[in-house]
């Protein structure tokens, strides 16, 4: 029983990191996939979305198990256990509700201001190194609030975020969008539509993809896109959103679809029912958004999101027409994961009693933390 | 009125034969292609075997895109067909699903060839270590047993 090599590929291409480290021992070539870009590439659009999930003492993966079957199970994974993932998952993390945890190119990030000025960027199923797999963005005595991390057309890596000014004239604080460049540390303060807190939106709920950052923001009642272009270090808007809000608690929710476009989940803050929007297409440089929805769910059984949103982020994918959404539930306000389609609802709370939890999807993936050089 | 539907003859290298509609071809890129270019009533196929054209056939002719008159496809259907595929692998040996993937990727059907290498990605996840995966897919290893162990140590990790 022989396959060709690129057939073999195309197999270990679906098998889960944690698999392919177990087995770099099977010989020589499985080992060295670990440094083919190309496979890491392909194995990370083929990757089945987790939910990193991090709270005041622990680091979790939720996986779902035969998530188009009929019985769907969570799977909890201690992140702690992995080598990488280990050094931000032993932070003692003063749970600030600030706090977010991003994915970004198949690696996490997660900022650690307040009280520590400093953020992590890492790969969570690599092992430890070398070369080392965390990176440590230190901001020293500056008080940046990280929004994300992104990358310029040449690749040169930068964060997006706000400083909290007084304006002496009025003794009022405002927020003060900046870039931050990581090769020579350096701020630069970015010019913003004249609103006091004109990102507020882009620190807890924005998404990075093709190396921008996106969010859903407003303006006079329409919801738009905005987003951070790090090339030309601009706010921008970038399209309007399908639907709108009939309430004012309806629940509007942004995540990257099949790492190239984005999905739109709207909740209806009366009846509860979802619409999902897809883009059709990949998000390219200037071309106009489309949006089709890609599919409904009448059901009433769900949370309130916007009830949700007050004791920490919403985070969603959808897997066929099966959704996975993580958010706290509405009476304890702990976290849950709420698999739901059309014939099917299933609650799993995530521990008994875990508050101001933060997380997000992310697509396991072997990609290395070889892009933000010293 | 209704066209009458096309039919189609496939012939595997071992030379047995199946007719087929047209529509059931068109699932295969490379037999559109062929049909296309080469109008001739009967095709061979000398990379494939009768038994695993066979279960071309079968694929194809369940997966055929049915179109209904004014209507979506109903979502019931897709879980008939995600059963049916579940059945369709259940039954089959692991040197049967390699032939299938190598017949898939040559008559380039995208969906056989994604159901085969995931029914094949399934068994390598479960497998415990290098081992089972070696013995399991019949893979010799090319590592002296220092570096084997080498490698053993720096995963450790990895094992649950």
């Amino acid at each position: 029983m022989v396959l060709p090599w690129d057939l073999e590929e195309e197999i270990l291409s679906r098998v889960p990191p944690l698999s392919l480290a177990r087995f770099r021992s099977v010989c020589k070539r499985w080992n060295g996939l670990f440094n083919e870009s190309k496979f890491i590439k392909c194995h990370l659009a083929r990757a089945r979305p987790q939910i990193i999930f991090l709270s005041k003492s622990n680091m979790y993966s939720i996986e779902i198990n035969d998530l188009a079957g009929v019985d769907p199970a969570v799977k909890l994974r201690d992140l702690a256990s992995l080598p990488s993932s280990c050094e931000i998952a032993h932070q003692e993390i003063d749970f600030d509700p600030t706090r977010t945890i991003k994915s970004f190119d198949g690696l996490l990030f997660c900022n650690f201001w307040p009280p520590e000025s400093r953020a992590a960027l890492w790969s969570p199923w690599l092992s430890s190194g070398p070369p080392p797999q965390v990176k440590w963005i230190e901001f020293g005595d500056a008080k940046f609030h990280v929004s994300g991390i992104g990358y310029d057309k040449n690749k040169v890596y930068k964060m997006f975020g706000s400083f909290i000014c007084l304006r002496q004239v009025h003794n009022n604080y405002h927020q003060r969008a900046a870039v931050y460049h990581c090769s020579s540390q350096v701020f630069k303060f970015v010019d913003t539509p004249g609103e006091d807190w004109p990102i507020r939106e882009a620190h807890r709920y924005s998404v990075s993809l093709n190396g921008n950052l996106y969010w859903i923001t407003s303006n006079v009642g329409k919801h738009f896109i905005r987003s951070f272009d790090f090339s030309k270090e601009i706010l921008k808007p970038f399209c309007l959103l399908p639907c709108h809000k009939n309430d004012s608690r309806d629940e509007l929710v942004l995540e990257v679809f099949k790492g190239e476009g984005f999905s739109l989940l709207k909740q209806c803050y009366v009846t509860r029912k979802i619409e999902i929007w897809v883009t059709n297409k990949k998000i390219g440089e200037e071309e106009g958004v489309v949006w089709i929805i890609y599919m409904t769910l009448p059901t009433t059984n769900l949370p309130s999101l916007f009830n949700s949103r007050l004791s920490g982020t919403i985070s969603y994918f959808f897997y066929g027409k099966t959704i996975v959404i993580c958010c706290g539930d509405n009476e304890t306000g702990a976290a849950c994961i709420y698999i739901v389609r059309s014939d099917l609802f299933k609650k799993f709370p995530i521990g008994s009693a875990i508050y101001h939890s933060c997380h997000c999807v992310y697509a396991p993936s072997l990609t290395p933390l070889h892009m933000i050089s010293d | 009125m209704e066209n009458e539907k096309k039919m189609i003859t496939l012939k595997s290298s071992d030379d047995v034969t199946f007719e087929v509609e047209e529509a059931v071809v068109l699932e295969s890129q490379f037999l559109s292609h062929l049909v296309q270019d080469c109008p001739a009533p009967e095709h061979k196929i000398k990379e494939v075997t009768g038994k695993i054209l066979s279960k071309v056939v079968e694929y194809c002719e369940k997966h055929v895109v049915v179109v209904v008159d004014g209507g979506d496809s109903s979502s019931s259907s897709g879980d008939d067909l995600k059963k049916w595929d579940d059945k369709f692998i259940k039954e089959m040996d692991l040197s049967t699903v390699y032939d299938l993937i190598a017949a898939a990727n040559y008559l380039n059907i995208q969906a056989l060839l994604d159901l085969m290498c995931q029914r094949v990605a399934d068994v390598i996840t479960a497998c415990k270590d290098h081992k089972e995966i070696r013995e399991t897919l019949g893979i010799v290893s090319d590592y002296t047993a220092e570096e084997e162990a080498e490698v053993l140590k720096e995963n450790e990790w990895a094992f649950d």
